[in-house]
């Protein structure tokens, strides 16, 4: 079976890394961006079955690039953009849902091992675009 | 809400986190203004010579302070209104 | 007997105190209107001045008002030592004449023009000399007859309750101005601390959760095998660093608590149903201690609650079970009704607690007293129950602890509001609402050796 393919848009060095490596051993291909930006113009390149996006980043923020691909549709399409943030209840997880985003994971909330099933679960073929997880936090 | 009104309701607010019940009261006897509740702002007239007079209320009953307060209230909406649309008493 | 003009004259005096808007401004209304109004009795002046004293006897304001073409009087600083047998009839409360305005006011040019006399009117408030009221006259006054004596004083009161009450206005003025400076520097605090909170708890995250992440990774990283010992470091890291985000969620949330920044989110709960959700999230970890959470199912009305909240509460009461019960040792979530309440017991078979240390359970970071032993042993923050207190009690409901003592288990129990009960309502009535300014709780996990 084809390699799901992951884009990571995450700022911080550690925790970008721990992810990547964790979801490579995990049987997934996967890319990285380190800020807002860099994450756009990868997400226009396209075709990735899951995205997942940092919040606060240099350059351009979470937030903002939800925008920009809401304003200017990539050409090519990708699957869910699953935001990342730090608290359970940050109001931009609020916004992002209103920008188009599909679901959250809280990072401090979860081990790596627990991205991984999350991960599994957003890119699974009989799961739908838009479902959300079981254990993920509840917004209303 | 026009953008004076929401300026009046985020002062009236901030000046009830502070004063409570009197700042409901002390806006109510603003020329141009009907506060029922800090969710219910009514502006009649020009907008900025009410929030004006609003501000000038305030200073009259709590201070100087009580401008300051003001100006505070009101930063998160900057992006929103020009400087040319403020009463001068709000500028910086 | 009073004749008409005059008590004309006092009413529309009186009416002109009443209608002032400005109480600031009552002293100067007054006397404008009675450079106006007294003529029509008698008694004419071209200049009124009402000077008050402070307690030491110092001219500490004064309020005048006068004709046309005759603004260039100013009172003479220490006008009234220099008129020592005035001074005295005042002191006993009687009027007094001078011929001599010279030693009252003086002038740019250093002439009087047209003042002839002044009439000195003793102003007397709570027993003490307060003020005088000065009436200049172009007329050459040698003595006062008894009416316009008479008169004048009661002017002269008019001139004091006036004062009276303007100065109360002030004193109410400048109170509330210091007031309100003192909770301005108050609410700048909170909001400081607010802002601390919330970037510290922000910063602090991102290595917590990096730590947390790396030392999980290097526990289940597939294919390396790793000594016993190294396994126990690792092991103890882990659990370390999650009550250290314990701790920093508990902070932020004890926080929100206390600047009243939780909202509730109120709808029918159905407690059994709640209970059986927390016991599935703890099972493994319960199973992992040989411990067995049972919640009994009974029947017992919907509550009026916030579930999401109420959860955390359950997560806190029986994750401090788990930690303080030994391996093979139960714990037993019952319930009971007793209207207008439900009421949720969470048992254990477990460590129990001494009777002097119940009443500081519910205290943040509780710790006896005159002892080091924590409260908070094994692994807690010592903030949970602290928290699940606010949170029960801002639902209008008790919480409490029983223990029969040492080794004989604990008994948390708390109340929540039946719905469709007046105490419901009340809730429903009083609750924080959710505002842009409110949020939630940030979860804690259950966290024990």
């Amino acid at each position: 079976m084809e390699k799901k393919k992951i884009l990571l848009v995450e700022d911080d060095q550690f925790t970008r890394e721990l992810y990547v490596e964790v979801l490579k051993d995990a049987g997934f291909e996967i890319n990285s961006a380190v800020d807002g930006l860099d994450g756009l113009a990868k997400i226009k390149m396209g075709r990735y079955d899951l995205i997942l996006l940092d919040v606060m980043m240099p350059k351009m923020d979470g937030l903002d690039v939800l925008r920009s691909l809401i304003n200017e549709p990539p050409a090519v399409k990708n699957g869910p953009i699953v935001l990342l943030t730090n608290l359970t209840n940050d109001p931009v997880i609020d916004t992002a849902y209103g920008l188009n985003a599909k679901g959250h994971l809280v990072k401090s909330d979860i081990t790596p091992g627990e991205l991984v099933e999350h991960v599994k679960k957003y890119t699974s073929e009989s799961g739908s675009f838009g479902e959300q997880p079981n254990s993920a936090p509840n917004t209303n | 809400m026009d953008i004076y009104a929401q300026l009046a309701a985020r002062i009236i607010k901030e000046q009830q986190s502070i004063i409570g019940p009197l700042a409901l009261a002390q806006a109510q006897k603003v020329n141009g203004l009907t506060a029922q509740n800090t969710d219910d702002i009514k502006i009649q007239g020009d907008g900025k010579e009410v929030l004006e007079n609003l501000v000038g209320q305030y200073e009259k009953f709590f201070g100087q302070t009580s401008v300051e307060v003001c100006k505070q209230a009101i930063e998160p909406l900057a992006d929103k209104i020009s400087p040319n649309q403020l009463p001068d008493i709000l500028k910086n | 007997m009073p004749a008409i003009e005059e008590l004309s004259v006092f009413l529309n005096l009186q009416q002109t105190v009443l209608d002032t808007k400005d109480e600031e401004s009552l002293l100067r209304t007054l006397l404008k209107s009675a450079l106006e109004e007294l003529p029509k009795i008698g008694l004419s002046f071209s200049l009124i001045t009402a000077v008050f004293f402070d307690s030491r006897g110092k001219p500490q304001a004064n309020y005048t008002t006068n004709k046309q073409g005759f603004d260039n009087l100013r009172i003479k600083p220490g006008f009234l030592n220099a008129n020592e047998n005035i001074k005295q009839k005042l002191l006993l409360n009687l009027l007094a004449v001078s011929n001599s305005p010279q030693l009252f006011f003086e002038t740019p040019q250093n002439n009087i023009f047209e003042i002839k006399s002044v009439i000195c009117s003793p102003i007397r408030v709570t027993g003490t000399f307060a003020g005088i009221l000065l009436l200049a006259s172009e007329k050459n006054i040698v003595g006062i007859p008894k009416t316009e004596d008479e008169l004048i004083k009661i002017f002269t009161n008019y001139v004091a309750l006036a004062y009276r009450l303007q100065d109360t206005q002030a004193s109410l003025t400048n109170i509330t101005k210091e007031v309100y400076e003192m909770n301005a520097k108050l609410h700048q605090l909170d909001k400081l601390k607010d802002d601390f909170v919330s970037v510290a708890s922000h910063e602090l995250r991102t290595p917590m959760t990096a730590i947390k992440s790396y030392l999980w990774v290097a526990m289940n990283k597939k294919g390396d095998q790793l000594s016993e010992d190294m396994k126990r470091y690792l092991s103890r890291a882990y659990i370390s660093v999650e009550r250290l985000i314990n701790l920093v969620n508990d902070m932020l949330n004890i926080s929100r608590i206390e600047s009243g920044r939780i909202a509730l989110k109120l709808s029918a709960v159905n407690l059994n149903e709640l209970v059986n959700e927390v016991t599935e999230e703890v099972t493994v970890k319960a199973r992992e201690k040989g411990l067995h959470v049972i919640g009994l199912n009974k029947q017992i009305p919907k509550v009026f609650a916030d579930r999401d909240k109420i959860h955390e509460v359950l997560l806190n009461l029986i994750g401090n079970s788990l930690k303080f019960t030994k391996t093979g040792g139960t714990i037993t979530v019952d319930f009971y009704e007793k209207y207008p309440y439900v009421f949720c017991a969470v048992r254990d078979t477990g460590v129990g607690i001494a009777p002097e240390n119940l009443s500081r359970l519910f205290a943040k970071f509780g710790r006896l007293e005159n002892s080091y032993v924590a409260v908070a042993e094994s692994g807690g923050t010592g903030l949970g129950l602290y928290i699940s207190k606010s949170i029960v009690n801002l639902h209008k409901g008790q919480i409490t602890a029983e223990s029969p003592g040492l080794g004989n288990g604990t008994t948390f129990t708390f109340s929540l509001p039946i719905i469709g009960t007046d105490i419901a309502q009340r809730l429903k009535d009083e609750a924080p609402k959710e505002t842009d300014k409110t949020k939630d709780l940030e979860k804690t996990s259950v966290n024990f050796v």
